[in-house]
């Protein structure tokens, strides 16, 4: 089972720098965006958005 | 989330943040009165991104001062303020002296509005070819995709923008059109350079 969700996970490569590092962060997140729900996915984003605009 | 590119159709199933629901709002209250387009940064935050935003920039297209003093008014009368004057007539005067004026809630500067005309043809073109955006019942029209990449990736060129551009081609790189995206370069080129030389303002 743990193996299964190993092989689902996807994991994010670190960049050398910090732009590549936020570059590879856009690019992981836009995967988990694609892949995933709306509902899903604009959860987690508007814990962010929310925080900051009432 | 759903994009139907012959339709120039995008179906969301998104939760509403409190941004996306000002816009709906302020929106709402717009298209009453104008024609417009959403440009620039929340298109790629209300498409997912992960950050947030002073404004929301909007192009309206011309409208006369008479139709825009009811916009004003009835923006007023539902909780807005302008930032950048009191009296309508002077608001007016920015947008046809091709400035771009904000609209925040009353008592707030952020986030705000940015709205303007459309100064170029490049900027006019924004409304022959916009996306419908079905977000939850409700229909925002927002500027291609061909056309938000480009702009964010050759003439606003921060970080953040090519960022904001990444996360659109990442979403969508199957359906975008790169021919499209390489003919906008080339004009955009040709603009910064006019504006290099002094030819053209543009912030």
């Amino acid at each position: 089972m743990e193996k299964e969700e190993e092989i689902k996970r996807k994991f994010m490569k670190p960049g050398k720098t910090n732009k590549e590092d936020r570059i590879n962060f856009v690019k992981f997140w836009a995967e988990f965006v694609k892949t995933h729900d709306d509902g899903e996915w604009s959860e987690q984003q508007n814990f962010l958005i929310n925080s900051v605009i009432e | 989330m759903i994009y139907n590119k012959d339709k120039r159709e995008i179906i969301l199933d998104r939760k509403l943040s409190n941004l996306d629901e000002l816009v709906i709002e302020f929106i709402k209250i717009l298209e009453r009165y104008a024609d417009y387009v959403v440009i620039s940064g929340y298109i790629s935050i209300l498409l997912g991104r992960t950050r947030i935003t002073e404004d929301i920039d909007v192009y309206i297209k011309e409208i006369s001062f008479e139709r825009f003093s009811k916009l004003y008014r009835e923006l007023e009368e539902r909780g807005f303020w302008c930032i950048n004057a009191e009296k309508p007539e002077s608001v007016y005067d920015y947008l046809k002296n091709s400035k771009a004026v904000r609209f925040a809630r009353k008592n707030t500067s952020i986030p705000n509005f940015e709205v303007g005309f459309p100064k170029r043809d490049i900027d006019l073109e924004t409304f022959s070819d916009f996306i419908i955006v079905i977000l939850n019942n409700v229909k925002l029209k927002i500027s291609s995709l061909e056309r938000h990449i480009a702009f964010k990736r050759y003439y606003l060129e921060t970080d953040k923008d090519i960022e904001d551009a990444l996360h659109i081609e990442e979403l969508f790189k199957e359906k975008i059109d790169y021919e499209k995206i390489n003919k906008l370069k080339k004009i955009i080129e040709r603009i910064k350079k006019e504006e290099e030389n002094g030819e053209r303002g543009r912030n």
